[in-house]
């Protein structure tokens, strides 16, 4: 079926016919101002046309309506009017007719370089887009906001400047100096300070679709959508079509069919491995510190790899160089402050960013809510108990921090030198009783835990012309994981004790170089570049059952890539290239060939497709682990242990500009090798090493993602519908196909926002068909020789039954006030307001036995309920 | 035209979605494959916590020459399957599948080599009622790691005369409810109920299975796993053995 679905796209592509020129044409009106005939003209007849509205409204033209070629009506038209026509590679380009001399000709296929910058901190906008305007023509800007656009038609063309968040502005080909690059400043519509008129104008705050597979999402809307008490930048990829959004785990992105650890998180050159606060209730990224966020997902340009199914480029803030900025906020779990100032005269910027949680000094009742839901899912194990972590004497020593500073220097010859160091921890200290319902089991929890992620990162771009840009980058990374349990078990009414202890650490490092260039000559722009990478793995557990392994892995990637965009002509677009990797675990290369093309059929329709392979050489393992959510296992694949994924991706769609609306429709089909399973409760191993009851097997998985956007005004949101399919096949489980456990086949994401003046409004919408998982369909006795039997549970196959649908609605409303000098943005945020009680997971548990038959019962482990949480944030 | 066929497909797409994911049965199966003794298997499809017999399964055992039996519905048990002519095999190793509605579960076992009998005492034994226990059998085996021993005590027929011990007596299946550990055993007279010819059976079993005998299911409020299982794609377990017998005749 999806097959069909994607042949069908590219059979839309097929039958799409091109714009003819000098049509014959028909129009009718008397005194109409020119730019308008131009309009209608376009609509009707898809011709494109470069024009400056302003100039030619005053010019009134009339036709009576007889049919008559386009080239002989605007000729006609432009007759005294002081302007002439142009046709240039399809294009229509009216210009000021002029005295045709050496110095003032008007010039034609001009080349314009520049930089985007914000007009309040004046830092370089990363990824903003620039369209000529009447064509297809454009360019992206780099990382640091610097862009190189060829091919535009005249000095007399206008250019569309757009970012996400930001108010876009139109440039004029003509305002630019030959000797010195265009200096493009974009107001960001979400200032709070200095207090700004956000002018009125279209701003692309929602989502904005920049290349086949590639979207970025204001990360201002944080601020404003419902939460669980603070801002995260990451739920907001989840609420896009084809990735999961209904697991309320920042970390757990689940994009296109994979895993959690398909996901390459990029902060400004060095990776995150853990990318949440307070088990994965919100991101570990600090709002306040982050410029941009682009997910690329599925098949990415070769600059890009590592991960098998996206790459998360995280863009830090770098500081403003105009004016120091101070911004507070309190949560109801955590206060936050964020500096921003220039230093060494404007030529750089320092930007430090810190958040510390609050909860181990003060209980909110929020806070409680949250940490008995969220602890109870990481060791849920046995029937409903009574009480919880906060009822006793003993409460959890619970906290969380995250900082983030980066200073960035600009040389007056285009060299920018930054710095970033990141830090994030979660920490966790307690203890506490438990019994059930009938006071026959007491349990006492002893857990001292920590994890986090630190990363440092340094950076030297330079721009070597107007073409060329080199970005060296070192970074180095390291997460670490300690669990350490101790808990004890009585039986009240038989007086018996049994205990269970486990230390469980992981640690992780990648130290990384890489160089990155990139040169634009024509219609090509070559990208390429190499990278380095040597990676640490550190995996120990001990426990009361014997086990006792330590496990240290060592491996280094080096990484060479080409690419090359070549227009091919207003329409076409391809991407292609090659990463080429070689790997010391197998000691040998892997080729991952990519092939992008995008084709604008119209100027409201574009056609894509993408194919290529992806390699990943580092693993998370997720156990099926009987007490603890252990997530945290990574592991490098070697020969003979674990397997290198290889995914293979074939993606097709299309966009349409419906006016107000638009609309993206992506079809995949991806298949893998080296999907690995955690079978320890379905196969029986022998005890070893950390790795041998792992199950290799090829996975599969395809879907079709569906998004409607209404992306500026007052009403502004969009719908996202995604069908997918997602599983794998092992040879020790019958070669059946395994749904995967993120397998979701229907999944609804709609976000709204209302907007005025003071308010704005924010709801959104999730609705996601039942997870899998892995039920009990009873008990089965095996009798025994000696006339005894045993009872064993019949468990379903594999993730075989599927939870409950999930679905819930969250809402918020944020108000901005003055204050003195600055501004203060209050917030309230309902989460889950009907309090939908949606199941995470369900797990089996003994109820006793009755005449040697074993009575088997259910506990559900449930998401977050109603969760209200206040918000006030301070900018001065 | 086109947006017609475009619409058609999204429209099937969606109505393909919209098909339920069954959770089939589990297949539960148990079987004890003995050399030189017929083939009874139990099958039963475990479902909403209730037994339902297979009866359009397809029960098939194979063995490593090459040989396969399909096995058949028993005409007295709804859950039994037998396969008429089949003689097991020391030695050999058998693969037991059974395939219903789509679904294949399997297991395998290798038959142990029969017990080499190093040393054992009389078989004819005289007991005292007035004891409180003394031993009066013993056997000796060969070592091998490889396989575990069970015992497996078969009593006189209906209507056999009981031992009037003044003690406890018929010890027999507290003793060896567990395979034997070591390289032979000993009985005890107070192991026996009555007097007449007994069967000992002395199984000779994978140490695979054996962890079936010492497995414990979870108590009350413990978490379930699925628990010693050699049933790919379902439950149970299917073990094979060898099995020697000694008659003991225990007179008064």
């Amino acid at each position: 079926m999806v097959h069909a679905f994607v042949f069908g796209v590219v059979l839309c592509a097929a039958i799409v016919v091109h714009a003819q020129n000098n049509p014959e044409v028909v129009f009718e009106g008397n005194g109409v101002p020119l730019d308008r005939a131009l309009l209608e003209l376009r609509k009707a007849y898809d011709i494109a046309v470069v024009y400056d509205s302003r100039a030619l409204r005053s010019i009134k033209v009339s036709a009576d309506g007889t049919p008559i070629a386009f080239e002989a009506l605007l000729a006609r038209w432009l007759t005294d009017s002081g302007y002439t026509y142009e046709l240039l590679e399809e294009t229509y380009i009216i210009r000021k007719r002029k005295p045709m001399t050496e110095q003032n000709r008007p010039e034609f296929n001009v080349a314009l370089h520049g930089r985007v910058v914000d007009e309040v901190s004046g830092e370089g906008l990363p990824f903003a887009t620039l369209t000529v305007m009447g064509t297809y023509r454009g360019a992206i800007s780099n990382e640091r906001g610097w862009f190189y656009l060829t091919d535009v038609p005249a000095d007399t063309s206008a250019i569309t400047v757009s970012y996400v968040g930001y108010v876009p502005r139109t440039i004029r080909a003509a305002d630019a100096n030959d000797a010195a690059p265009m200096r493009v400043e974009l107001q960001p519509a979400r200032a709070l300070l200095p207090i700004a008129v956000v002018r009125e104008a279209p701003t692309s705050r929602i989502v904005q679709a920049l290349s086949p597979s590639l979207v970025t999402v204001d990360n201002g809307l944080s601020e404003y959508l419902p939460n669980t008490g603070e801002p995260d930048p990451i739920r907001n990829l989840q609420l896009l079509p084809g990735v999961s959004g209904a697991l309320e785990n920042s970390a757990n992105l689940h994009i296109r069919g994979g895993a959690a650890d398909e996901n390459l998180v990029l902060y400004d050159g060095f990776t995150i491995y853990h990318l949440d606060h307070f088990y994965g209730l919100f991101s570990a990224l600090n709002n306040n510190a982050i410029q941009n966020i682009r997910l690329h997902k599925g098949v990415f340009e070769p600059m890009y790899g590592g991960r098998g199914a996206s790459v998360i480029e995280v863009t830090g803030k770098q500081g403003n160089r105009k004016n120091p900025l101070v911004k507070t906020d309190v949560s109801m779990l955590s206060a936050a402050v964020h500096l921003e100032a220039p230093i060494l005269g404007n030529r750089a910027g320092l930007m430090l960013s810190a958040r510390r949680s609050f909860t181990d000094v003060l209980f909110t009742p929020v806070y409680q809510n949250l940490f008995n839901n969220l602890y109870g899912n990481a060791t849920a194990g046995g029937p409903p108990i009574e009480g919880g972590t906060f009822g006793g004497d003993q409460a959890p020593d619970f906290n969380f921090y995250d900082l983030t500073a980066k200073v960035a220097w600009e040389s007056e010859s285009n060299d920018q030198f930054s710095f970033t160091v990141y830090s994030g921890r979660d920490r966790l200290n307690m203890q506490f009783l438990e019994r059930t319902r009938d006071n026959r089991f007491m349990f006492e929890y002893n857990d001292r835990s920590r994890w986090g992620n630190t990363g440092v990162g340094a950076r030297w771009a330079r721009q070597w012309d107007e073409a060329t840009h080199g970005t060296l980058t070192i970074g180095y990374s390291t997460f670490q994981s300690e669990l350490f349990g101790f808990d004890r078990r009585t039986n009240a009414f038989l007086g018996t004790q049994d205990t269970l202890f486990f230390d469980r650490d992981t640690e992780i490092s990648d130290l990384s170089l890489r160089y990155d260039f990139s040169h634009q000559r024509g219609r090509h722009a070559f990208k390429f570049g190499t990278a380095n990478t040597a990676h640490r793995v550190e995996n120990s557990r001990i426990d009361s059952e014997g086990i006792n392994d330590r496990d240290i892995a060592a491996e280094s990637t080096l990484t060479l890539y080409v690419q090359d965009t070549y227009k091919v002509n207003q329409q076409l677009e391809v991407t292609a290239g090659v990463r080429t990797n070689y790997y010391t675990g197998f000691d040998r290369f892997f080729h991952e060939p990519r092939l992008l093309l995008q084709y604008r059929a119209t100027q409201k329709l574009t056609l894509h497709s993408a194919v290529g392979r992806t390699w990943q050489f580092i693993r998370n393992v997720r156990r099926q682990d009987l007490f603890l959510n252990t997530a945290d296992e990574w592991r490098l694949a070697a020969d003979g242990a674990l397997p290198a994924l290889v995914n293979d991706q074939l993606s097709a769609g299309v966009s349409i500009d419906l006016g107000i609306v638009k609309a993206d429709v992506e079809g995949y089909v991806r298949t893998s090798s080296g999907s690995i399973e955690d079978a320890l409760r379905f196969i029986a191993f022998e005890q070893g090493s950390f790795t041998d009851d792992l199950l290799t097997g090829t996975g599969s998985a395809y879907g079709a993602e569906f998004l409607l956007r209404k992306e500026a005004g007052k009403h502004a949101g969009w719908i996202a519908y995604t069908w997918s399919k997602a599983g794998a096949r092992f040879v020790e489980l019958d070669n059946r196909e395994v749904p995967a456990y993120f397998d979701r086949r229907h999944e609804v994401n709609a976000a709204y926002a209302f907007t005025t003046p003071k308010y704005r409004f924010n709801a959104v919408f999730v609705y996601g068909s039942g997870l899998p998982f892995t039920t009990a369909n009873g008990v089965y006795n095996v009798p025994l020789p000696n006339g005894e039997t045993r009872p064993l549970v019949a468990f379903s196959s594999l993730n075989a039954a599927r939870l409950p649908d999930y679905h819930r609605l969250d809402v918020s409303v944020t108000r901005t006030f003055i204050v003195g000098n600055g501004r203060a943005l209050a917030g309230l945020s309902l989460y889950n307001v009907y309090n939908r009680q949606n199941v995470r997971n369900r797990y089996f548990f003994s109820s006793g036995t009755v005449e040697n038959e074993l009575l088997v019962d259910f506990s559900d482990i449930q998401f977050l309920g109603f969760v209200p949480s206040v918000r006030l944030a301070f900018e001065w | 035209m086109v947006r017609t066929k475009f619409i058609g497909l999204m429209v099937g797409l969606f109505f393909a979605a919209c098909r339920p994911d069954a959770n089939p049965p589990t297949i539960a199966l148990s079987a004890l494959l003995i050399e030189g003794e017929p083939v009874s298997v139990n099958v039963a499809l475990v479902d909403g916590f209730e037994l339902h017999p297979a009866g359009q399964a397809e029960v098939t055992l194979r063995n490593n020459a090459g040989q396969t039996f399909d096995l058949s519905v028993s005409s007295s048990d709804p859950f039994e399957w037998v396969a008429d002519g089949v003689s097991i095999e020391a030695g050999r190793s058998y693969s037991l599948t059974v395939v219903y509605d789509e679904q294949m579960a399997m297991a395998e076992a290798v038959v142990p080599q029969p017990i080499a009998i190093a040393q054992i005492s009389s078989t004819t034994i005289t007991v005292n009622p007035a004891s409180t226990g003394q031993p009066i059998f013993t056997v000796l085996w060969e070592a091998n790691s490889e396989v575990s021993r069970l015992l497996v005590l078969d009593e006189p027929a209906e209507g056999a005369q009981e031992i009037p011990f003044t003690g406890s007596s018929g010890n027999f299946a507290n003793q060896f409810r567990l395979p034997v550990p070591g390289q032979g055993t000993t009985l005890w007279d107070t192991d026996f109920r009555y007097y007449g010819l007994h069967t000992l059976s002395i199984l000779t079993i994978d140490k695979a299975y054996e962890s079936l005998f010492f497995y414990t299911p979870a108590e009350g409020g413990q978490r379930l796993t699925e628990g010693v299982t050699n049933v790919v794609n379902g439950t149970g377990y299917v073990a094979a053995a060898s099995r020697h017998t000694i008659e003991i005749e225990i007179l008064p």
